[in-house]
C-alpha cells in the first residue's frame, strides 16, 4: 500500500489520482486498428495489470507491434492508420480529444527492437527525455537522475566510467539496456518493450529478461516477441494474436499448458 | 568405360559418362578460354578507367602548378594590401579592393541564404506532406541550380539594380549570388536529414519529445556533416562565380566602405575575367594573381569541409 502512494507520486502531473489500487492499469475497448482500408487489429478485448508483465505474442503480421504502438499512441504519424473503440488508462481513454499525445509518452514509455542510442554520449543519451521536459533544476539532479535511471536498467556498474563516451561503442544488449534506462528516465508508469531481445545474442537476452522481470515490481511492462520460451519464462499473462485477432488471453501458465484455442495449440507446438 | 577417350584433351567433348558429369569444370578447355577472356577485359578496364582519372587529374594539377608558379612570385604583402589602379589598358597595384569586395559579397550572400536554405531544407525533410507543393519546390530549385548565371545575373541587374534602384552595388550583388548559392544549401539539407535514421526519431518521439524538439535537438545534429557540406559547396560556387556579379556589383577599384547600395563593389573573378584579356603585363600579373587566390580559397573550403565532416562524423 506504501509502495501504490509512492508510485502516485512520482507519476506524471497528468495521472489521476486512484484511491482503490486496482488491478487493471489500461484496458482495451473493441479496439480495432486499420492502415487505410486493412484492417490490422479486429475488436480487440483485454486488460493489462499493473506491475505485471503481459505480453503479446504471436506470428508476424499478427498485429502484435501495432497493438503495443497504439498504447502510446505512436502510430499517430503514420499516414492512414486509424483506430476505433478505446484505450483506458486508468479510466480515460487516451485517444479521446483532451488527450496531449506527447505528454502520453512521458507516462508510457517505449524500447523498440532494434537498439536505437542517439549517437551521443551515453550521459546525454538518458539525459535526453529529463532535459525536454525540464524534469532537473540543476547538473545535480540530472546527474541523479542519469545514474537512477543507469542502476535501474543495470548498467551504471558498465558505464559509469565512461559516461561522456559515445553509446554507439556500446555492444547490442548495453545499448538496448541504455535505451530501457532512457526510458525509465521521464519516470514512466508503462513501459512497452517491442520484441527487446530479438537483435540480441542469448547471453544479452538473458540480461534484459532479468531486468524485465525486476522492473515489474515498478512499472508494468508490456512484451511483444514471437519468442515462445521467452513469453513462458517472463511473461504474467499471455495474449496470443492472430491475424488481427485475439484469439487467447490468460495466465501464462494456462495459455501455454492447456491452450483453449487449436490455434494457440498450434502455433505453441510450432506447427502454424 | 574405357578411358582410350579421354587422351584426346581434357575430358571434354563426347564424354557424358558419369565419370564426365562428376569432373570438374576447371580443366575444362572453354571454361578456361573464357576467363581467359574475361581476365583481359578486367585488365583493360583497369587500365581505360586508370586513364580516365589520369586525364582528369592532368588538367587540374597542371593548372594548379601554373597558377601557384606564378601566383607565388606575385604574391606579396604589398600585392595584397594595396588597391587596383587604372582600369583600362595599364592596370597595377594591388588586389586589395578585390579580396575585401569578395569577402563582403561572400559574407553577404551567406548571411542571406544560409538561414534561408537551412529552413527551407528542414521543413522539406521534416514537416512537409511531400505531396505536390514540396514535388514543385524541388523542382524549382533543381532548375534554379542548373539555370546560367548569366541570365541570373541580368535578372538581378533589372530586379535589384534598376527596379530598386540600388544601383551597382554590394547589396545587389549579394542578393543575385545568395539566389545562385539557394539551391545548393536548400537541397543539400533536404537530403542529410532524410538520410538520419528513422530509429532516432521514434526514439525521440517515445520519449515524449515533440517534433520540433526532436528536429532541433537531435536530427539536425546529426545531418550537420551534410549540411555544412551543402554551405561550404554553396560558399565555394558563389566564390568562383562572375557572370551574376558583372551585371549587378559591376566592378571598382576602391576598397568598399560598408555601403549597400549605390557602391560598385570589386571581387576576384572579375580581375581574371577583365584583365586577362588586357594587353598589358601588368594586368596579365594581376589576373594570374587573383587565379591564385580563388584557387587557393576554394581548395582551403574543401579541405576544411572534408576535415569537418571527418571529425563530425565520428560523434
Amino acid at each position: 500500500m506504501m509502495k501504490e502512494e509512492d508510485r502516485m507520486r512520482e507519476g506524471p502531473a497528468g495521472s489521476q489520482p486512484v484511491l482503490a489500487p486496482t488491478e487493471s492499469l489500461i484496458e482495451l475497448v473493441e479496439l480495432s486498428a486499420y492502415y487505410g482500408s486493412l484492417q490490422v487489429l479486429k475488436n480487440i478485448r483485454l486488460s493489462i495489470e499493473k506491475n505485471k508483465i503481459t505480453v503479446f505474442m504471436g506470428p508476424s503480421g499478427c498485429g502484435k507491434s501495432t497493438l503495443v504502438r497504439t498504447l502510446n499512441r505512436m502510430n499517430d504519424g503514420v499516414p492512414g492508420f486509424r483506430t476505433t473503440g478505446k484505450v483506458m488508462i486508468e479510466g480515460q481513454d487516451i485517444y479521446a480529444s483532451d488527450v496531449d499525445p506527447v505528454l502520453l509518452k512521458t507516462r508510457v514509455g517505449m524500447v523498440f527492437q532494434k537498439p536505437n542510442p542517439f549517437p551521443i554520449s551515453i550521459y546525454d543519451n538518458v539525459a535526453f527525455g529529463p532535459r525536454i521536459h525540464k524534469l532537473a533544476k540543476n547538473k545535480y539532479e540530472l546527474d541523479s537522475i542519469v545514474r537512477e535511471s543507469l542502476q535501474k536498467a543495470a548498467l551504471w556498474d558498465e558505464v559509469k566510467d565512461r559516461l561522456s563516451k559515445s553509446a554507439t561503442g556500446l555492444s547490442g544488449g548495453q545499448q538496448q539496456r541504455l535505451c530501457i534506462a532512457r526510458a525509465l528516465a521521464v519516470r514512466p508508469e508503462v513501459l512497452l518493450m517491442d520484441e527487446p531481445a530479438s537483435a540480441l545474442d542469448p547471453g544479452s537476452t538473458s540480461k534484459v529478461e532479468e531486468l524485465m522481470v525486476e522492473l515489474k515490481e515498478n512499472y508494468t511492462v508490456v512484451l511483444v516477441t514471437h519468442n515462445m520460451q521467452q513469453a513462458a519464462r517472463v511473461g504474467t499473462k499471455v495474449a496470443f494474436l492472430y491475424k488481427g485477432d485475439l484469439v487467447e488471453f490468460g495466465p501464462a501458465s494456462d495459455v501455454f499448458e492447456n491452450p483453449k484455442s487449436p490455434l494457440t495449440e498450434k502455433y505453441i507446438r510450432g506447427s502454424l | 568405360m574405357s578411358s582410350g577417350e579421354t587422351s584426346g584433351g581434357s575430358g571434354v567433348g563426347g564424354n557424358v559418362s558419369s565419370e564426365a558429369r562428376v569432373a570438374p569444370i576447371w580443366k575444362e578447355k572453354a571454361v578456361i578460354a573464357n576467363h581467359r577472356k574475361r581476365i583481359f577485359f578486367d585488365n583493360v578496364a583497369g587500365v581505360l578507367a586508370f586513364a580516365c582519372v589520369f586525364a582528369v587529374l592532368v588538367p587540374l594539377a597542371d593548372m594548379v602548378f601554373m597558377f601557384a608558379y606564378r601566383g607565388i612570385q606575385l604574391l606579396s604583402i604589398e600585392s595584397l594590401t594595396t588597391i587596383t589602379i587604372g582600369s583600362s589598358s595599364f592596370v597595377s597595384g594591388g588586389l586589395a579592393n578585390a579580396i575585401v569586395g569578395t569577402f563582403l559579397l561572400i559574407a553577404l550572400a551567406a548571411a542571406v541564404t544560409i538561414p534561408l536554405g537551412l529552413i527551407g531544407g528542414i521543413y522539406m525533410a521534416e514537416f512537409s506532406n511531400d505531396g505536390r507543393l514540396s514535388e514543385a519546390l524541388r523542382f524549382a530549385a533543381d532548375v534554379l541550380a542548373g539555370n546560367s548565371s548569366i541570365v541570373l545575373g541580368y535578372v538581378g541587374y533589372l530586379v535589384f539594380v534598376l527596379y530598386f534602384g540600388w544601383g551597382y552595388s554590394a547589396a545587389a550583388g549579394a542578393l543575385t549570388l545568395s539566389i545562385l548559392m539557394f539551391p545548393y544549401v536548400f537541397r543539400t539539407t533536404e537530403l542529410a536529414l532524410r538520410k538520419v535514421p528513422q530509429s532516432i526519431r521514434e526514439a525521440a518521439i517515445a520519449l515524449g519529445s515533440t517534433k520540433s524538439t526532436m528536429v532541433n535537438r537531435l536530427v539536425v545534429r546529426f545531418a550537420m556533416p551534410g549540411i555544412l557540406t551543402g554551405i561550404l559547396l554553396a560558399v565555394g560556387i558563389g566564390l568562383s562565380e562572375t557572370a551574376p556579379l558583372l551585371y549587378t556589383a559591376s566592378f571598382s577599384n576602391y576598397i568598399p566602405t560598408g555601403a549597400l547600395t549605390h557602391q560598385p563593389v570589386g571581387y576576384l573573378t572579375y580581375v581574371v575575367y577583365v584583365y586577362s584579356q588586357l594587353p598589358s603585363s601588368g594586368a596579365h600579373d594581376l589576373a594570374y594573381l587573383a587565379s591564385f587566390l580563388l584557387i587557393t580559397m576554394v581548395l582551403t573550403i574543401n579541405v576544411v569541409a572534408r576535415l569537418g565532416l571527418r571529425r563530425f562524423s565520428k560523434v
